[in-house]
């Protein structure tokens, strides 16, 4: 084993690296073999000078096993930069000739805006051992083949972990050898769209015309525990008002903003994680090995304690802090409705009634007569009552002015409103309060075969639009058949559409026999209809009008093509009159690969899968849109994720996967934005009479080492824990009309 | 012998023709019958749209084969001498004789009752009990090749003919005579069948049919009806045994 801290060049900055550990107490054994297989070794490196380091280079960097990875720990101000090396495969198994001789290096920036603060376990899919590690001591290993990132902070010092791991089963006696030094570090940008064909080149360019939106400000909100924000909302004023939960036990600062807290504490003794165990382990398909990764929250946990932020229109300050009491209720569905007043929803304990008796008028539901209903039991420890409840509270949440508790009713769905300030909502069946706090049930007097995948009150006639599909057959093959049934406000159908014959869908003159769902339906201030179809390939009926199948659609946005998709998962966008069923506007969403195939030796041009999990309709006709990605989403220039390539190029906006958000001009035909968000599980997007507000729960960091935007915050550092809340606000798409 | 020397004379020149795979229709002098049964193709290989000015929604309406059968009978023997060497076979001579007794269930309809005054056949679809709808094919007449300049080669298979059908709704019915455009597909390399495709457009009053109101007006209506050999698989060796085993070769 042998270690220097080296300076070569002229810039170098002596570094201080002392051994620290090898073959830590926990190491993955081969179960046949005996051998081990995850050998590490932990170095402490001190920058001894009076100089920040900026790059820290491994030189000859030795891995046996062509899987290497690297780790830096005890993060106390450094921030290290997304970084990617390639290691090439072994050339052979008994150590005699290395995998690598390449240096290798590591960005190391000074950014204390970027400081997060580690917890063990938190990269998502690779945690750390909780049983022997330290708790200051971190791994961050492979996010790809043959790709390794490192991440993370230390002001004058890093604690380095290397391991060896993959297919290894000897791991040879001094596996690595390097040396350190610190130096400059060119990194190769890509500035046009070299590298990239295909489609995915077209529509990136396509992408990149015109006036874009900026974001405005953007912040984290949380402490050292998890907190989530699950849904926003606008008041008139412009207050954007951010909803989600405190998970406890510490709730975050709230600093000069006014804090309410509803209810009296009633802690429960119980873990918040699936199982009741924070980490679990997970074993290789094989059998052979394995690691404990984090075994994820359990959403029923009782002590949550659900939350409303109230920001200024430009998030420059937290107006207001209302939340209830530990043990008492959950907000997980929320929304703004007219005159600024806050309707919530979500799971509550028998504990909720007290804060529920104080409101201005109470309703109960009682128990659905149903075994899936009623009381649950939480991690075989403790019985919880299965309620749910609905309220609206004063613009200022303040005061509880009506709530619904719903018994036993164990889930709700989200929250819609009517122009005459009702709120409708599906638990057990569709129920509705108007704005005088009165309930009543709405009863679809028919409900055909299928799933429900989304409702939808339309707001101007407070009818319910049922989105959904069912499992049919066109005689040739098995196919999903998309279901959209309007109903009026007394739950009489009126309409429904794609209800073609399946046959007929199958005939030689269509084939459009994609399996199609509708997913998500949205209705715009005019009464317009908007909805997302799912399909699991190109040929959908989808793609034509909704009730003609002779008629296609014209095609807007970038002119998506999903020729040559296979099975994936595709997205339509309809805009269309919901009266004499006129589409305004038609779009295909995809993602599209274009990756090196060593199979057929290409670069492969092919749509890869997104999903689209809400619209939101702007006021002024554009559309704001978020979902989840596979690789390569059509991104805008200014997007906040940039996927690094293998030779660390940085492709221009070729995005990597995860959640998104896209923002299309009112044609539809030009993007505004589009864009990944690292780290985040965006939950929830709302028109604010700034821009466009954006929640989403965040990591901090993703796995493959990217953080969420933070532009002029509040809080601009993660607060720590597994989870904070993270919003962010967009300029309006109408700012940019003259620009254009 | 001199009768086998024909047919082996008329065999050497047909098959090449036939294995040559340009030509959707039947070679010359070959009887085909279509069969409408049921299973025949098994799925729905019919479509009807109904549509109507004054309705928003058309009535889109698919159908399976049910039964009977059609014959075409291509231009006998003398159609063969027509043969052009590499080009295939040249326009043919003579007439294309059909028979028909087919019927097509026309039962898939792609509206209910919800909503339905928006569609064409509100009537029909208002009913306590749908109504069945039956088309049944009594005639095609009156063949004739295409002869645009423009066409590729492969729309050799294309002909226009007069088709009389009839279109029936419960107890009631219209009997119409339409040109229709008529294409014929061959067996593929992978299997197959003979196959011909009837489409044609035609409009009749809704009254007739028991429609009211704004229905009662005029319909107009575009259909397809798609036909299938029973015979399915080597067709050259089908062909080779049917054409020495009989004057008139004949697919079925």
């Amino acid at each position: 084993m042998a270690l220097a801290a080296a300076g070569a060049a002229a810039q170098t900055v002596p570094l201080k690296a002392t051994l620290v550990a090898e073959n830590p107490t926990w190491p993955v054994v081969d179960e046949k073999s005996g051998a081990v297989m995850d050998l590490r070794v932990t170095l402490q490196i001190e920058n001894v000078s009076d100089k920040p380091v900026s790059i820290l280079r491994f030189n000859d960097v030795r891995a046996y096993a062509g899987d290497l990875a690297v780790g830096v720990t005890d993060p106390t101000g450094l921030s290290v930069q997304p970084f990617v090396w390639q290691m090439p495969a072994p050339k052979s198994r008994d150590g005699s000739e290395w995998g690598s001789k390449a240096s290798h290096y590591l960005t190391l920036q000074p950014d204390e805006s970027q400081k997060i603060d580690l917890t063990p376990g938190f990269f998502g899919y690779t945690q750390q051992d909780p049983t022997t590690a330290p708790p200051s001591e971190y791994k961050i290993t492979p996010f790809g083949p043959r790709r390794y990132g490192l991440v993370r902070h230390g002001k004058s010092s890093v604690r380095v972990t290397l391991k060896s791991g993959g297919d290894a089963s000897v791991a040879p006696e001094g596996f690595w050898q390097g040396t350190l030094q610190a130096g400059p570090l060119e990194v190769r940008r890509v500035a046009d769209t070299k590298g990239i064909s295909g489609r995915l080149a077209g529509y990136l360019k396509k992408a990149a015309r015109g006036p874009k939106v900026q974001p405005v400000a953007a912040t984290y909100f949380g402490g050292p525990d998890f907190e989530e924000f699950r849904a926003v909302g606008s008041q008139e004023d412009g207050t954007i008002v951010a909803f989600g939960n405190a998970w406890g036990p510490t709730f975050p600062d709230t600093g000069d903003a006014e804090l309410t807290v509803l209810g009296e504490k009633h802690w429960l003794d119980v873990t918040p994680y699936q199982g009741g165990q924070e980490y679990r382990f997970r074993g290789q398909r094989d059998g052979q090995g394995g690691r404990m990764v984090f075994a994820g929250f359990d959403r029923l946990y009782p002590n949550r304690a659900g939350m409303i932020v109230r920001f200024a229109p430009d998030l420059s300050k937290v107006l207001s802090v209302t939340r209830f009491a530990w043990g008492n209720a959950s907000i997980d569905q929320a929304a703004v409705g007219a005159g600024g007043k806050l309707f919530i929803a979500g799971q509550c304990t028998e504990h909720f009634e007290a804060i529920a008796r104080k409101a201005g008028k109470m309703h109960v539901v009682p128990v659905p007569d149903s075994p899936k209903a009623g009381p649950v039991r939480y991690q075989d420890k403790v019985d919880l009552s299965g309620d749910v409840y609905v309220a609206r509270l004063s613009p200022d949440a303040k005061t509880l002015e009506w709530v619904v508790v719903l018994r036993g009713h164990r889930s709700i769905s989200p929250l819609w409103f009517d122009n005459a300030g009702g709120v409708s909502f599906d638990s057990w069946g569709i129920k509705r309060v108007d704005a005088q706090g009165k309930l009543r049930m709405v009863e679809l007097t028919w409900r055909a075969g299928g799933r429900i995948r989304t409702l939808g009150v339309n707001p101007a006639t407070g009818g319910v639009l049922r989105g959904g599909d069912r499992n049919t057959g066109t005689g040739r093959e098995p196919w999903r058949q998309p279901q959209l049934t309007m109903y009026d406000e007394a739950g009489q159908p009126v309409w429904k559409i794609y209800d073609w014959s399946p046959g007929l869908v199958g005939h030689d003159d269509y084939r459009l026999v994609s399996d199609s769902a509708a997913r998500v339906i949205a209705w715009d201030r005019q009464g317009d209809l908007w909805f997302s179809g799912w399909s699991d390939g190109g040929n959908s009926v989808f793609t034509r009008n909704p009730v003609d199948l002779d008629k296609g659609l014209p095609q807007r946005g970038l002119g998506m093509s999903l020729w040559g998709a296979g099975v994936g998962s595709f997205c339509h966008i309809i805009h269309m009159d919901a009266d004499t069923w006129k589409v305004h506007g038609y779009m295909t969403f995809a993602a599209y690969l274009n990756d090196y195939d060593p199979a057929t030796r290409q670069y492969r041009d092919k749509p890869n899968s997104v999903r689209i999990d809400k619209l939101v309709p702007f006021s002024d006709g554009a559309l704001a849109f978020m979902g989840g990605a596979s690789s390569y989403l059509v991104q805008t220039p200014n997007a906040f994720y940039r996927r690094l390539d293998q030779d660390w190029s940085d492709l221009p906006a070729a995005g990597g996967s995860g959640p998104f958000f896209c923002v299309l001009d009112k044609t539809l035909g030009s993007f505004l934005f589009c864009s990944t968000m690292p780290a985040c599980d965006l939950t929830d997007l709302t028109e604010t009479s700034r821009g466009l507000a954006v929640v989403s729960t965040t990591t901090g960091i993703s796995k493959d080492y990217q953080s969420p935007p933070v532009v002029n915050a509040l809080q601009p550092a993660y607060g720590g824990g597994r989870g904070d809340g993270h919003i962010l606000l967009m300029q309006r798409p109408d700012a940019l009309k003259g620009a254009e | 012998m001199k009768r086998f020397a024909v047919i082996c004379l008329l065999v050497g020149l047909a098959i090449p023709a036939v294995l040559a795979d340009l030509e959707g229709r039947p070679p010359a002098g070959v009887k085909v019958t279509y069969n409408y049964d049921r299973r025949n193709p098994g799925w729905c290989s019919f479509r009807l749209t109904l549509r109507n000015e004054t309705k928003p929604r058309p009535l889109f309406i698919a159908g399976r084969n049910e039964s009977g059968t059609m014959t075409v009978k291509f231009p006998s023997m003398e159609g063969v001498e027509e043969f052009e060497g590499v080009s295939g076979i040249s326009d043919l001579v003579g007439t294309v004789e059909t028979q028909s007794t087919a019927v097509i269930d026309a039962g898939q309809w792609s509206a209910n009752w919800i909503g339905a005054e928006q569609f064409v056949g509100t009537a029909w679809l208002n009913q306590q009990q749908r109504p069945e709808m039956k088309v049944r094919i009594v005639d095609v007449t009156d063949w004739q090749q295409k002869t645009d300049e423009k066409r590729r080669p492969l729309d050799r298979d294309l002909f226009e003919a007069k088709m009389v059908f009839e279109l029936h709704v419960g107890d009631k019915k219209i009997r119409l005579t339409r040109p229709v455009t008529a294409r014929f597909r061959a067996p593929s390399s992978r299997g197959g069948k003979y196959a011909v495709r009837f489409s044609t457009d035609f409009s009749f009053q809704g009254s007739q049919l028991g429609l009211t109101g704004r229905d009662a007006g005029t319909i107009d209506a575009k259909m397809v009806i798609e036909g299938f050999s029973t015979f399915a698989g080597n067709t050259d060796e089908q062909l080779r045994k049917s054409l020495e085993d009989s004057e008139i070769p004949t697919l079925d």
